[in-house]
């Protein structure tokens, strides 16, 4: 079933795949641009917070970019912002040149665990979107059914969410993006809930659908090894206030398999992004990490 | 693993279809014992003290007389109109409110204007039992079904309201995210997210709320009301005949009993069990 997620998909989605060298930013087209993102919480003492400062990012049409940072940095506030969920205290984000302040068409999103709607089959999660948009009954549901085939759901179309594993619940919320036809992916920790081997299949497939749809995708992750198996580039970013710390390509040929975890290159990116994420990682453990718990 | 194989040889060692098939019946009459042998226990204690005691059967009547009334009063129709009437009433007050108090809450937990308008207004009426409203019930709508259904309004309206509150509240911030990205329109996001989001407690909500009203209802009918269950109790009590109080009381009880099982179990059932979602106790 893992192995014919989306293989069979051939349909009029091009590729428009950047070339990883970071030389032509002004020939190309930039998907998403961040200039001067800052963000800034109220604390519940009144004091200021600074989540976010001044993160400029430009992201190119079917760029796969991965941002890590420890717990704290504001990459999920920074991923919202990009969903038009919430907006920056200071700076922009463009999606295809216009500033959004809302939801943008083009872009969807892969939430953590638990975003489905418990009270809809897997058949109706799935067609959302496109029920949002006015698309009639029976096309919308034989869409969902395409999408549903190929993601290995098929026989599940009439299940609820809590008929199903933690796997095939993601394996949803991924199909239920896809749905909507965007330009843009926005995946947010997705598989932080699933047990390492399953994590590692389905990253994976998550390559195989990236391959085969050619989507820009910006994915949100605690794993470096993670980030560096799927990204273009991998964004390392500072504890507290989030800055952008380093970029580093990883100019590893697609498609990538599992196998590619044992090559040198692979493991020399790895230990190269780790180095950079560590200070921030235990700047992160000492300010949180004995910290107690605060019940909402 | 370990564990089913070696339940799964202990089945094909000491069970074969017979046993297993013994033992559901078992589970079932153990469990019907449960349910009858308490009753059968109170109605056991309740004809031997009535016996020993020989209280006058205006204070206490015996079972027997009890079900030879309850009998009586199936086959001559009196029951069941009064049952009727009541039920008739209680459909009137509950339904109203039910429709009032949805959107109401719904408006109350989506819109910090309307929560800060209502709430005080709110806070002070809940706490004013429904009972407390007949004297102006009367006075308003005189004494019949307007005056009842008036109170049984009252009575069902705030734990359907109340929960209708905390039931939008509580539809995760995680899925009215996924509606904004997904552009849900306005009546989308009412009926395929924050209503079925909250129907838990909306379910909750309408079984209190109905209960309440219910009981309500007797209090009502035995004021202002000149059928009903209340009003064969309290009519029957002023003749003395005890039996008929005891016949009323118990038919209150046996269809709240029946319509708690019958209809608001299974809709709960079917809809938030199904779901997954979490439910209240019972």
């Amino acid at each position: 079933m893992l192995t014919t997620f989306f293989e069979s998909r051939s349909n009029g989605y091009s590729k428009q795949r950047a070339p990883t060298e970071n030389g032509g930013l002004h020939a190309l087209v930039t998907q998403i641009r961040a200039v001067g993102i800052t963000k800034i919480f109220q604390a519940v003492d009144g004091s200021e917070v600074v989540a976010l400062d001044g993160l400029d990012l430009d992201i190119r049409p079917g760029e796969f970019v991965c941002v890590v940072g420890p717990s704290g940095c504001g990459k999920s506030t920074f991923l919202s912002m990009m969903a038009g969920l919430e907006t920056p205290t200071e700076g922009t984000i463009a999606i295809k040149d216009t500033v959004i302040s809302s939801p943008h068409p083009d872009v969807a999103m892969v939430f953590q665990e638990h975003s489905l709607f418990p009270w809809k089959t897997v058949l109706h999660n799935v067609a959302v979107a496109q029920k949002a948009r006015g698309m009639p009954r029976k096309q919308r549901e034989q869409r969902a059914r395409e999408i549903i085939a190929m993601a290995g759901l098929s026989g599940f179309e009439d299940k609820h969410p809590c008929e199903l594993s933690g796997g095939m619940r993601q394996r949803v919320g991924i199909a239920r993006a896809l749905a909507a036809e965007p330009e843009v992916l926005l995946m947010d920790e997705p598989f932080g809930a699933l047990d390492a081997q399953t994590r590692k299949l389905f990253q994976e497939e998550l390559l195989r659908i990236y391959d085969q749809f050619g989507k820009t995708i910006v994915f949100v992750t605690h794993s470096v090894e993670e980030a560096v198996f799927l990204a273009d580039r991998v964004v390392v970013m500072t504890f507290r206030p989030g800055r952008i710390k380093k970029v580093f390509d990883v100019p590893i040929e697609r498609p990538r398999t599992l196998d590619i975890l044992n090559d040198e290159i692979f493991q020399e990116i790895r230990t190269e992004v780790w180095e950079s994420l560590k200070e921030e990682a235990s700047l992160a453990f000492e300010a949180l990490g004995n910290r107690a718990g605060r019940c909402k | 693993m370990n564990l089913t194989t070696l339940a799964g040889s202990r089945r094909t060692v000491s069970g074969n279809s017979g046993a297993s098939h013994r033992r559901i019946i078992g589970y079932r009459t153990r469990e019907f014992f449960l349910f009858l042998l308490p009753i059968a226990a109170f109605v056991l204690i309740w004809e031997i003290a009535t016996l020993v005691a020989k209280w006058p059967p205006y204070l206490l009547p015996g079972p027997a007389k009890v079900a030879e009334t309850f009998w009586a009063l199936l086959i001559n129709g009196d029951l069941l109109r009064y049952l009727r009437d009541s039920v008739g009433r209680l459909m009137l007050g509950s339904v109203t409110a039910f429709f009032v108090a949805v959107p109401m809450g719904y408006l109350i937990a989506t819109s910090r204007f309307a929560d800060r308008a209502f709430s005080p207004l709110i806070a002070m009426t809940q706490p004013i039992p429904g009972i407390a409203w007949i004297p102006l019930a009367i006075l308003w709508f005189g004494l019949g079904p307007a005056a009842v259904g008036f109170i049984i309004f009252l009575s069902a309206f705030f734990p359907i309201l109340i929960n209708t509150v905390a039931g939008v509240r509580a539809v995760g911030k995680d899925l009215r995210r996924v509606a904004q990205v997904f552009h849900f329109p306005r009546r989308m996001l009412l009926f395929d997210v924050m209503l079925p989001g909250a129907l838990p407690y909306i379910v909750t909500g309408t079984r209190l709320g109905f209960g309440y009203g219910w009981r309500a209802l007797v209090a009502g009918e035995m004021i202002a009301a000149s059928s009903g269950l209340g009003y064969m109790i309290f009519d029957a009590r002023n003749y003395l005949k005890t039996d008929e109080v005891i016949v009323g009381m118990l038919t209150i009880g046996l269809f709240w009993a029946f319509v708690e099982r019958v209809a608001l179990r299974p809709i709960e059932r079917c809809t938030v069990e199904r779901w997954g979602m979490v439910t209240s106790a019972n």
